[in-house]
């Protein structure tokens, strides 16, 4: 579909009134109402969030006994600091983890569902613009995430009580698993928008994930084998490949410890990831000197988090742009 | 004996004295009959206003012409069914008209607007109701209407009124409040109906509506058709099914193999094929006999010489065939593509 077309089709449903497009897209929007009150209906959210609350508990334990034994039978009051982050960063972790299962499944079905109940061409028939829509499916599937981040704040509060957590790491981690859910759920929906079957759409959004989750690991150990067989001394993979890895954004976005000495850091994914990024970003500096031939500092450039903010802003602009240009009508063949 | 009335064409088992053989049909088919789609039969260059006019109207997919150059014109206030077998392209039809489907080819317009580029303007005039049920099974009826309302962009304080007006129209009220799972098909299939009318279109295009339903609720049916036409409202129905279409439709238009073979009132469609209405009257003797006229005008004046003229009182006059069945057989050949 040419430039002029895609405009053509969303001006079809364009409203007579000037509207602030993105304000009415949220607000009052039928889809998201729909949505929302669909999936808190019957039992079926209960046992999802018991079961969400039940594996992120299961998680505290777990990391709580874990930390035990790594620290003996008495933790060291000057080390509580560490053990209350490591237990906030693993459930953290584990939330991730279930995000990257739970929105494939949210937002896969979100268009080819409309399509399988007969729905979507009713939909389209309505004053509606794609553009609404598609953000309805998107904000319904985000707010059902918020709902579950919500419950599962008891549990992220247990660090407190150990102490080394600050409102303002909870914001911050929070805030980029919640953007993590947004973003991947945008590409999940214009999968949806664009294939014809659910079960397709959900094979190729668990691929998505995955491939989210773990592909920039594989593209740095391809980096990695390449340097080797090359005879470099120091494998050196740039750090920039992990921009588009939810769990590299997420351990970068969190404080480094105190004094930024990598043996003071957590014993988590998230800790081993940020020694992962320094070491990676301290190859580079050991490569460059000032002028009085001291080894310059780390961060040479943009932390690997605001890499993900700003690939992942462009992701959720095209997909919402794509997805809706997806279910615009007149669409040139029957959908 | 008028002209147009072909007097028994045969006489049932019932009838004691069998009438004398019937003079041969006056109006005979005419011989392009044969090749319906050499010549296309349509009014739609006649109709003056029409709130749906197409003209060569096309649509590809490949080298395969699903709706190849129809010509056609709704005229506002009828019931205008289109008809044809399975693949015959109405469907593709329907759906270029309400500005789902962009042609590849000619020219729509409904109420003067182009729907492939002004479909808001068009939506805000038209109904659709797909073959499919398209219904959210997670909603109450109610809620179900709530939420078209609100994709219309109908003020909040005129759902309940509105919503009460349409359960009633379509008899739904007592299932206001239940779950749109527990619905029967043809309950659903009243409640799709009721959605294509949240917006109060002028026009209503309605895709099988009948397919899937009992007897009785394809009665329902016909009687709501009728009373939303009563409303002012121009309803364009398909249907492979003639029976259905032949008693409600003012104006129809067959097709088959993505051609538009007739169009017309199906009277005047009749009439240009020659295709007689046959009818059957039984009298107070308990005689049955068959006769074919070529209109509404001989059939009146039929009854009109029987009740005055014949001996015999008349006891049950009825059309008996599908006049639009012979024009349907008449004009199509059974062209699958």
């Amino acid at each position: 579909m040419s430039e002029i077309e895609i405009e053509q089709s969303e001006k079809g449903t364009e409203h007579s009134e000037p509207r602030l497009s993105l304000g009415v897209s949220f607000r009052n929007n039928p889809v998201l109402r729909r949505e929302l009150i669909e999936r808190v209906r019957g039992v079926k959210v209960v046992v999802f969030v018991t079961l969400w609350l039940a594996l992120l508990t299961l998680i505290l334990v777990l990391a709580y006994q874990g930390i035990s034994l790594n620290e003996g039978q008495e933790i060291d009051v000057a080390s509580l600091g560490r053990v209350g982050r490591e237990l906030y960063e693993w459930v953290l972790f584990g939330m991730l983890v279930l995000v990257l299962f739970l929105v494939p499944g949210l937002t896969a079905g979100a268009i080819t569902g409309e399509r399988e109940r007969q729905t979507l061409v009713p939909l389209q028939m309505t004053m509606m613009r794609p553009r609404d829509i598609i953000i309805g499916k998107l904000s319904a599937a985000l707010a059902f995430l918020v709902f579950l981040v919500v419950a599962a704040l008891p549990l992220l509060a247990v660090s407190f009580l150990v102490g080394g957590v600050t409102f303002f790491d909870m914001f911050r981690g929070l805030g980029m698993l919640l953007f993590t859910g947004l973003v991947l759920g945008s590409v999940c929906v214009w999968i949806s928008a664009t294939l014809r079957r659910t079960t397709g759409a959900t094979v190729v959004a668990y691929g998505l994930s995955f491939f989210f989750a773990v592909g920039s690991f594989f593209g740095l150990i391809a980096f990695a084998i390449t340097d080797a067989s090359r005879g470099v001394d120091e494998v050196n993979p740039p750090a920039e490949l992990l921009s588009l890895n939810p769990v590299a954004a997420i351990a970068d976005v969190l404080p480094r410890s105190a004094n930024n000495r990598f043996s003071d850091d957590t014993i988590t994914p998230f800790g081993g990831l940020r020694t992962a990024i320094d070491e990676l970003d301290n190859n580079d500096r050991f490569e460059n000197f000032d002028e009085n031939g001291v080894p310059l500092n780390r961060n040479r450039g943009p932390r690997i988090w605001i890499y993900y903010v700003v690939v992942g802003l462009v992701l959720l602009v095209v997909s919402i742009r794509q997805a809706s240009v997806a279910v615009a009508t007149p669409a040139d063949s029957e959908r | 004996m008028n002209d147009d009335l072909n007097f028994p064409a045969s006489s049932e088992a019932s009838s004691p004295v069998p009438p004398p053989p019937p003079p041969p049909p006056v109006t005979a088919k005419p011989s392009t009959v044969s090749t319906p789609t050499q010549a296309v039969l349509s009014e739609a260059a006649h109709v003056e206003d029409a709130i749906v006019r197409t003209t060569s109207l096309t649509k590809m997919y490949g080298p395969l012409p699903a709706v190849g150059e129809v010509t056609l014109a709704v005229p506002r206030g009828s019931i205008y069914g289109l008809i044809g077998p399975n693949g015959a392209g109405k469907t593709t039809l329907m759906t270029m008209v309400a500005s789902l489907l962009r042609p590849s080819a000619g020219s729509v317009s409904v109420d003067g607007h182009d729907p492939a580029v002004d479909s808001g303007a068009v939506r805000r005039i038209t109904g659709y109701m797909p073959d499919g049920l398209g219904v959210y099974e997670g909603l109450d009826v109610g809620g179900y209407l709530e939420f078209f309302a609100a994709a219309y962009e109908i003020p909040r304080g005129e759902w309940p009124s509105l919503i009460d007006g349409l359960l009633e129209l379509v008899d739904l009220e007592v299932k206001r409040d239940a779950a749109v799972n527990s619905l029967s098909r043809g309950m659903k299939q009243r409640l799709s109906l009721a959605r294509a009318l949240v917006h109060d279109p002028q026009l209503l295009i309605l895709d099988e509506p009948a397919s899937g339903l009992d007897p009785r609720a394809r009665i329902e049916l016909r009687e709501l058709l009728w009373a939303l036409q009563g409303m002012g409202k121009t309803i364009i129905v398909s249907s492979h099914i003639l029976s259905e279409l032949q008693e409600i439709c003012t104006h129809v238009g067959i097709m088959e193999a993505g051609r538009m073979l007739a169009e017309g009132s199906p009277d005047d469609i009749g009439q240009r094929l020659g295709a007689l209405r046959k009818l059957k009257v039984r009298f107070s003797d308990g005689t049955e006999e068959e006769f074919e006229v070529v209109d509404k005008t001989a059939q009146i004046e039929l009854l009109r010489r029987l009740v005055n003229d014949d001996e015999r009182d008349v006891l049950e006059f009825r059309e008996m065939s599908a006049g639009l069945e012979d024009v349907f057989m008449n004009v199509t050949k059974g062209i699958v593509q």
